[in-house]
């Protein structure tokens, strides 16, 4: 199974908005303060928040993350599905809380040699 | 101000550096340079603007606004300093990094404000190229 299909199995992610293809995952990034999320997630990380509002794609986009993962059941708003089609950034959504989704992607990305 | 929005300004500072080919790095703290500020005159001030400067060797930002000011400048420069409204922090701003992180990123920072007047912040980023 590819990575992509792993993280979509163990954390339970729906596909909310995005491209047909995906970018590499690097790693990953758990935060809902945008500003330590814009100055500390790196390049190609994917990453897991609370936040369903139409600026973390922005976030996403500006900082080349491979993708957003809203956690806790938490839909985004229309204007965050817009934008994430627009720019382009896979976004998700899981019924898992930050720590578990955290928890799962750990596991994948290490199992992988990626972290 | 449509706060939603807020980025679309850093948008298209990234795609100008990026089509004229600055340092990945160098790209990388100016955007986080002009998201800060543009967040900042979007979330603290009534309206402003935010203008690039694009040399082969560096890469001034210039936010100026019309707004509330800030008081202490040295204060608003801690990490966690924020006056931003429950409504905000919130949504994950307001924890009071802005400021810190535009600092970090830039090589000069220039920041001038008057209470019930304005700020104008001037940060210049140096285009370091590999290895130097
Ligand atoms: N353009 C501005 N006009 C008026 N006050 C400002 C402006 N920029 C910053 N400030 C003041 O300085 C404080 C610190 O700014 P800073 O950007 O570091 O944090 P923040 O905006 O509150 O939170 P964060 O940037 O983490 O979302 C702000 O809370 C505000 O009081
Ligand atoms: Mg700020």
């Amino acid at each position: 199974m590819n990575l992509w299909d792993q993280i979509i199995q163990q954390l339970e992610l729906t596909l909310q908005a995005g491209p047909l293809t995906f970018g590499q995952v690097r790693g990953a990034f758990c935060g809902d303060l945008l500003s330590d999320v814009l100055a500390n997630a790196a390049p190609g990380d994917l990453w897991i928040t609370i936040h369903h509002h139409r600026n973390i794609v922005a976030v996403a986009s500006l900082v080349n993350l491979s993708g957003i993962i809203i956690s806790n059941n938490r839909l985004p708003d229309p204007e965050t599905v817009e934008a994430a089609i627009k720019e382009g950034i896979p976004l998700f959504t899981t019924p898992l809380n930050n720590f578990m989704a955290s928890g799962e992607l750990f596991k994948i990305l290490s199992d992988n040699s990626i972290i | 101000m449509d706060f939603t929005r807020g980025g679309e300004a850093t948008a298209k500072i990234k795609k100008a550096l990026q089509l004229v080919g600055m340092e990945v790095d160098t790209i990388r703290r100016a955007v986080i340079v002009a998201y800060e500020a543009e967040l900042n005159i979007v979330i603290h001030a009534k309206h402003g603007s935010l203008v690039t400067h694009i040399h082969p060797n560096r890469v001034e930002i210039e936010a100026v606004d019309e707004g509330p000011g800030i008081p202490d400048i040295s204060l608003a420069l801690q990490e966690g300093y924020s006056t931003a409204p429950p409504h905000i922090r919130e949504m994950g701003f307001g924890a009071g990094m802005g400021l810190p992180n535009i600092q970090r990123c830039s090589d000069e920072l220039h920041i001038d404000s008057e209470v019930d007047s304005g700020t104008t912040l001037k940060a210049i980023i140096i285009n370091k190229s590999r290895g130097e």
